[in-house]
């Protein structure tokens, strides 16, 4: 049962340094394609690319499509099952009163 | 003609649709409540025996995190300040992947080890500790509950603004004014909102009480697939009605922003103003520009509050029919107030920082950018309304599935979102002339009125009730079970029986709803910012300690309570400081970043400072939720 829920933690270690990862490379993206291209585009002869100015499309509309890929990767393929312990195998089950924990 | 029949088919729909989505919402709470019978109460009332399946898990998480704000606010946001509003949500692109599902794996694995079914308790029993758990539950209560009251205002404004063209109910709320005209506390509320307020509370407060999270859960789903099929309904029809997006977007880039000031009618030949002119109406300059009244025009020479085009070329194709040439508005000298960024600046709109009526440096900068794409991740997985979700998931399939599934729903209503508002600008010039949050009702009223569908704004305007319904109903739960579960059961009664709990959580929830009324009968003025820091509050004071104590066996209790005070500490202080600063309810935004980033820093610091220094934690308690290495 230890040794289950430590490989579990372990994987759900890694996973969060995807997520991490992730955020980090997606913020540098976004805000800084959009804070160097944003501001330029003040002119009544927006360049526009599908309609929206290039800036929303490069910066914000191609990174969220890009991003939703990288979603469905991590939860498709590298985020793993667990088997989560059920309640009734917990000595201390949610039907149960609020007692204190051991350790205590 | 057009304004006041567009007006009375968009109420009728507002109200058909509004009693058909009630009607459904208490079925549900009906059939939830019914579920509930036979099983253990409290399990089951506050967490739903942790028995959630895809499309509850998903939605619900979707549909909370989309509040009143995502269909009221943000709406409102985009229109005033154009497409820079891409930016600044932008974060929402990782959210799923990160607000969800940061901590959901691991959250919801350590509370069924601990037999958690609140933030608190989980966090108590984590930590071996009652001193984690009574704090947590205050902060909880506390920050909660200024939540929780800002989104029953929310509502409250929602069905004011859908509801005032209706004839029976602006005579109800002549009523209510004329006898409340006096009284202490609420004398000077507006009827109107204090109808709304009491009818919203009601009908939210019966539903959660009654069918508790099975209910909240369930609406949620409801509530979400109306959200997204609203939003959908509007892109299509506002992307015709525009000409195509790229329509949109050229005239966006011509367009600056209005100006405001003073004006008085002069009429046109022998017009008499016979009767008022009411707010809205679109009158021609002297020099033939086009104004609009922010206020109904009598037959006084008074003068009037009014909006000014600086940009007349769209807006003349546009509301040409709707211009009444009977009288001309005049400007009163030296009464015109311009944008503090962005006035006389075509492409204000298609570009950042985007336009401001009072901050020079125009709306957004690339430090609030930052801030923003910080919040919308790590805010939202530090809210508790959250974690309780995320306990509550029936297996890691539902939650790989669902990050999948919250990734679209954010995908449909974002995006779109900003799309359908940028275009409301083109469509639906001058509408600074009403208050903030009239665009979406205005918007949807107009997109199906034009389509020849007037029924269909019913639809739409159920959208924005579901936002911020979710949202209420997660929170009034949320307290609740802070009290029921977490100072009654823990300290006051361990062993109370089911029909105990049940008549106190019944109990609780009313009343927390009743109170939340009570102080809400007389708003504040600094909504908005009450709301911004209740949640940037709750985020602050719970991410770090619950992150670290997830996924770091040597955290302390003693870390715990230390991350949880630094970073309310940290939060009240730069709005203390804001206070001082700005003379009102504000935040400091400390080299630019937003209180939630410092506070969460100062938070994750004391955490990791003070479980350094103090013992390490028993072992028992680390191999219990972390397993063996």
């Amino acid at each position: 049962m230890t040794d289950q829920l430590g490989e579990s933690f372990r994987q759900a270690r890694r996973e969060l340094r995807f997520q991490l990862t992730t955020w980090a490379l997606f913020a540098l993206w976004v805000v800084g394609f959009c804070g160097v291209n944003a501001f330029d585009a003040e002119t009544s002869d927006v360049e526009t690319i599908l309609g929206m100015p290039s800036w929303v499309v490069l910066g914000i509309a191609v990174p969220w499509f890009v991003a939703f890929l990288v979603t469905v990767y991590f939860s498709g393929w590298f985020m793993q099952d667990t088997d989560l312990v059920d309640d009734s195998e917990s000595p201390e089950s949610s039907h149960a009163p609020a007692e204190e924990p051991p350790g205590q | 003609m057009t304004t006041i029949v567009l007006a009375s088919a968009a109420s009728d729909a507002a109200i058909v649709s509004f009693t058909i989505y009630l009607g459904i919402v208490f079925l549900l709470a009906w059939f939830a409540n019914r579920a509930q019978q036979g099983k253990s109460f409290v399990g089951e009332y506050f967490l739903g025996s942790r028995n959630i399946g895809l499309w509850g898990f998903a939605l619900t998480y979707a549909a909370t995190a989309a509040s009143g704000g995502s269909f009221m606010g943000f709406p409102a946001l985009i229109y005033t300040h154009g497409w820079v509003l891409a930016w600044w949500i932008a974060g929402y692109c990782v959210a799923p992947l990160v607000s969800l599902g940061l901590l959901a794996k691991r959250i919801n694995q350590v509370s069924r080890l601990a037999g958690a079914i609140t933030v608190p308790e989980l966090m108590r029993k984590r930590f071996g500790s009652s001193a984690v758990g009574t704090v947590a539950t205050v902060l909880v209560i506390l920050f909660m509950f200024a939540f929780l009251m800002a989104q029953f205002q929310a509502g409250a404004n929602i069905m004011a603004v859908l509801l005032e063209d209706v004839g029976p109910y602006q005579q109800v709320v002549q009523g209510i004014e004329s006898t409340i005209d006096g009284w202490w506390w609420i004398g000077e509320s507006d009827g109107d909102y204090i109808l709304c307020l009491v009818f919203f509370a009601v009908a939210v407060v019966i539903y959660t009480s009654y069918g508790g999270y099975l209910a909240v859960v369930w609406t949620d789903v409801m509530q979400g697939v109306v959200m997204v099929i609203g939003v959908i309904i509007m892109l299509c029809l506002a992307l015709y009605q525009v000409g195509g997006l790229s329509n949109a977007t050229e005239s966006l880039a011509k367009m600056t922003p209005p100006e405001s000031g003073l004006a008085v009618l002069q009429p046109r030949g022998n017009a008499a103003l016979s009767e008022s002119l009411p707010r809205g109406t679109w009158l021609r300059t002297a020099d033939g520009g086009l104004a609009r009244l922010k206020e109904t025009a009598s037959t006084n020479n008074e003068s009037f509050e009014a909006l000014f085009l600086t940009e007349d070329e769209g807006a003349e194709a546009t509301v040409a029919k709707e211009i009444n040439e009977s009288f001309v508005a005049v400007e009163v000298p030296d009464s015109r107030e311009v944008a503090a960024y962005g006035h006389g600046r075509p492409g204000v709109y298609v570009s950042a920082p985007g336009p401001h009526q009072k901050n020079p440096q125009g709306f957004l900068s690339v430090t609030l950018a930052l801030s923003f794409f910080v919040i919308w991740n790590f805010s939202g997985a530090g809210q508790p309304s959250y974690m309780v979700r995320q306990m509550s998931f029936r297996d890691t399939r539902i939650l790989r599935r669902s990050i999948m599934m919250v990734a679209v729903f954010f995908g449909l209503i974002y995006f779109p979102l900003v799309v359908i508002f940028t275009s409301a600008r083109v469509l639906l010039p001058g509408m600074e002339a009403y208050p903030p949050d009239r665009i979406m009702p205005s918007m949807a009223a107009h997109l199906t009125t034009s389509a020849g569908v007037p029924w269909l704004a019913g639809l739409l305007f159920a959208a924005p009730f579901a936002a911020v319904m979710s949202s209420v109903d997660s929170f009034l739960l949320l307290v609740s079970s802070g009290v029921v579960r977490d100072i009654y059961q823990q300290n006051i009664n361990p062993n109370a029986s089911d029909k105990t709990l049940k008549r106190l959580s019944y109990t609780t929830t009313i009343v927390v709803g009743v109170l939340a009324v009570l102080a809400m009968l007389n708003p504040p003025r600094f909504l908005q910012t009450l709301i911004i820091f209740a949640s940037t509050g709750l985020g602050a004071v719970f991410l770090a300690p619950v992150a670290f104590g997830l996924f770091w066996k040597r955290m302390t209790a003693e870390g715990a309570i230390a991350g949880m005070f630094t970073g309310a500490l940290a939060i009240l202080a730069l709005y203390l400081v804001g206070y001082w600063v700005a003379g009102e309810f504000a935040p400091y935004n400390l080299l630019g970043l937003d209180p939630f980033i410092w506070g969460t820093f100062a938070s994750a610091a004391a955490v990791v400072g003070v479980s350094l220094i103090a013992s390490p934690p028993d072992a028992a308690l680390v191999e219990r939720y972390f397993g063996r290495e």
